[in-house]
């Protein structure tokens, strides 16, 4: 059971997922590494990870929608527009 | 070596589940230093790191209960425009200046973790607080009252630059914004820090992977590592003391900066 307010718990599985696949495909990139493959599968394993965070966030924001929190959802809306802003200007520039 | 550099990440990401860091302050130093990366490159494979270290720990304390994230969201809106910033920024500044600046952090760091007087000042209310609930270190959920929300907002801008530039994930100067500014419980601080840093780090680290900047087989074996390092240390957490968790806050401060001026001034 999950501790703290409901948000906590969709933020935690989120980040628990994308971090659980993006370690275990880092793994397997790191050996075909050192077996002189190729990085394409780490590079994989680097997204995968990364993403995480923002999957929680995603997740946060849907439950704070939910349970009609539009104070902190608003919160949460604006964090992730400046995390998508931050891609799109990384991308153009 | 990347099998050692993935043992290092282990004590990175212990280190950083304990005190609300990503591991950064470990993972640049050892990579510019041991590795020989330039700052660039060891900023960009630190900040995959420091977001494994954030993934593995922040799991674990979300489930506790431990940290607040209404309070990680609203720090981070302007911890993360400052990430942006400073990513732009790192690659006009010379090795040197980098390394000097993130000793800097790191002294004024372990100086407030150390000296400061009696740890946490009780909260005063006010116009710029605001209730948060959390739960405590004994297991009890209730609602908190934490100061200065804007201003220690306005001050986490500067932490996310830093966090960009130095490939740190800027726990180093938040958790000392809340625990001592914003009156924050230590456990809480770096439980917060810990999930905060997660976002901070992918703002860092999006801009650097998407202009290829990511050396993988360095970000992957400091991820893999940080991320065993993370899960072993939310463990290790619940059984130490919160005043000596800033004592030894303060300890590796003031080692890292020394490696890292040492750095700066081509010694090392």
């Amino acid at each position: 059971m999950t501790a703290g307010p409901p948000e906590n718990r969709r933020a935690a599985v989120a980040l628990q997922y994308a971090s659980y696949a993006g370690v275990a495909v880092m793994a397997v990139g790191l050996v075909l590494i050192a077996a002189g493959v190729g990085e394409t599968v780490a590079l994989i394993g680097i997204g995968l990870l990364i993403i995480g965070p923002v999957l929680g966030l995603a997740a946060v924001l849907v439950t704070l929608i939910q349970e009609k929190d539009w104070k902190w959802a608003g919160t949460a809306a604006v964090l992730a527009a400046v995390l998508a802003v931050t891609m799109l200007l990384s991308y153009f520039f | 070596m990347l099998f050692v550099l993935v043992l290092i990440a282990v004590g990175g990401g212990i280190v950083g589940a304990l005190f609300g860091l990503g591991g950064g302050i470990i993972f640049v130093p050892v990579l510019t230093i041991l590795f020989g990366l330039d700052v660039t490159a060891a900023s960009a494979a630190s900040l995959i790191g420091v977001v494994a270290t954030s993934s593995g720990s922040a799991a674990v304390y979300l489930k506790k209960g431990l940290p607040s994230i209404r309070v990680g969201m609203f720090l981070e809106i302007s911890t993360c425009i400052g990430a942006a910033v400073g990513a732009f920024m790192a690659a006009y500044l010379a090795d040197w200046l980098l390394c000097l600046i993130f000793a800097g952090v790191m002294i004024y760091n372990g100086y407030i973790m150390a000296f400061s007087p009696t740890g946490r000042s009780a909260p005063q209310g006010g116009k710029d607080s605001g209730r948060f609930t959390w739960t405590d270190t004994n297991g009890t959920t209730g609602e908190h009252t934490v100061d200065h929300l804007h201003s220690g907002a306005a001050m986490c801008t500067g932490a996310g630059a830093l966090s960009a530039m130095t490939g740190v994930g800027g726990g180093t100067i938040k958790v000392p914004i809340m625990n001592i500014y914003m009156h924050i419980p230590i456990k809480t601080a770096a439980a917060t820090s810990n999930y905060m840093i997660g976002l901070t780090a992918f703002t860092g680290a999006i801009v650097y992977f998407i202009r290829g900047q990511v050396l993988p087989e360095y970000a992957a074996a400091v991820a893999v590592g940080a991320f065993i390092g993370a899960t072993i240390g939310t463990v290790i957490n619940q059984h130490v003391n919160a005043r000596a968790q800033k004592r030894y806050f303060s300890v590796i401060a003031f080692l890292v900066a020394a490696l890292m001026l040492l750095r700066a001034g081509g010694i090392l």
